[in-house]
């Protein structure tokens, strides 16, 4: 096992997110490789401080004056004149989603490396698409109405999703929120490491 | 008197009852401030959030199906809401990106650091929390939740809405940027061990 796999699964085993088969092939490593070793006590080391940082939580004196004005808030948002959302509206933040996905797509290109694959830069549209899943909440037909037409449209621009390797491409849905360009280079590191 | 069920309390609120949604948010609302201040390390920042979060739930109820509880909705609104609230802060700041560049180029600890090594690993800890505060939003996001608030993977996943497989990587490389910042650190403290 090379170094860099063994830092993956030194993380993983730290969060309790690695299978016994993986964290077996861990210590094997472990057992000869100081550098790794270090590594592991260092992570250790510091997840068990970052968890002392912790702030207390608020006395009830605090919770008390939160509340009322909690409740002020709430009062003023009742008075407001906000309608319930009506069938007719959800079709309209599905037509506002298929508008900005358009626009989504148009800012997402292709480049081609120099005979390495493609590389893909994307534009991270996290914020808009976290506005808007907070509106369909959890109206599970217009999510997979909204997803359905991004599938579609990101599927057109890259021509062909599963040629450039995004996972769950070939099962239909591939949404990425907040990938950034940089996130995207590691990952496809993380892949070639994978491969090789 | 039997407290009123979750469901019945959404219920009522549903129909407009302030009382039933102030119920709800006084069940939920210690777990949602501990949630925002995990993200935010900032008190006044936590407070006004967690009522902001609060007012956005109030506002969007007539969309909660009650698939999930009521704490776990809010608690996604309440993620959603302080990475927003975090992004909008940073570009205010005009904050610099976490760069290793830099830190390769960063001096050793300095001189005094006693061989007993208690110097050590002091500043490692005043170190870290600035460390983690300077990672990028979306490794501190997931550092933070899933190391500060002990959630598995899964948990941070549904929490910021991204795949299990995303949250370990984010660990994984939150985990090297903690290391590359904080090495020369590390490696005194384990001199002294």
């Amino acid at each position: 096992m090379r170094c860099k796999r063994a830092e993956r699964r030194i993380s993983d085993d730290l969060d309790g997110a690695l299978g016994a088969r993986k964290r077996a092939g861990l210590s094997r490593h472990l057992r000869d490789c100081p550098r790794c070793r270090f590594y592991a006590a260092s992570q250790g080391l510091l997840r068990d401080k970052a968890r002392g940082f912790e702030k207390p939580v608020p006395s009830p004196d605090f919770w008390n004056a939160f509340n009322r004005r909690l409740r002020a808030g709430l009062e003023a948002e009742r008075t407001q004149d906000s309608a319930p959302p009506v069938p007719g509206r959800r079709w309209a933040w599905a037509g506002s989603a298929l508008a900005l996905a358009l626009v989504v797509a148009s800012l997402v290109f292709l480049r081609n490396g120099a005979g390495n694959g493609l590389a893909v830069s994307t534009f991270s549209f996290e914020d808009s698409l976290t506005q808007i899943y907070q509106a369909i909440g959890e109206d599970d037909d217009l999510e997979s109405s909204f997803n359905q037409a991004l599938l579609v449209l990101l599927g057109e621009v890259f021509q062909d999703a599963e040629e450039i390797g995004l996972p769950g491409a070939e099962g239909g849905l591939s949404i990425w929120e907040g990938i950034s360009e940089d996130e995207l280079g590691w990952l496809e590191e993380e892949v070639d490491d994978e491969k090789g | 008197m039997d407290d009123p069920s979750e469901g019945a309390l959404v219920q009522e609120a549903k129909r407009g009852s302030v009382e039933a949604f102030a119920e709800l948010a006084r069940r939920t609302q210690e777990r949602i401030y501990r949630v925002i201040i995990a993200l935010t390390r900032n008190s006044q920042d936590a407070a006004d959030l967690t009522q902001d979060v609060y007012l956005a739930a109030f506002r969007s109820l007539p969309g909660f199906r009650e698939k999930s509880s009521f704490y776990t909705w809010v608690y996604r609104i309440a993620v959603n809401l302080t990475l927003n609230f975090l992004k909008r802060k940073a570009r205010e700041k005009g904050r610099e990106e976490f760069d290793d560049g830099r830190i390769s180029r960063r001096e050793s600890p300095a001189a005094d650091i006693g061989p007993e090594g208690r110097t050590a690993r002091r500043e490692l800890e005043e170190r870290l929390e600035e460390a983690i505060d300077s990672l990028p939003l979306p490794f501190k996001a997931a550092f933070r939740l899933v190391v500060g608030q002990g959630l598995s993977h899964a948990e941070a996943a549904g929490a910021l809405g991204c795949s299990e497989n995303t949250v370990s990587w984010r660990m994984h490389k939150a985990r090297k940027m903690l290391q590359a910042r904080l090495g020369p650190f590390l490696r005194e403290v384990d001199h002294e061990m």
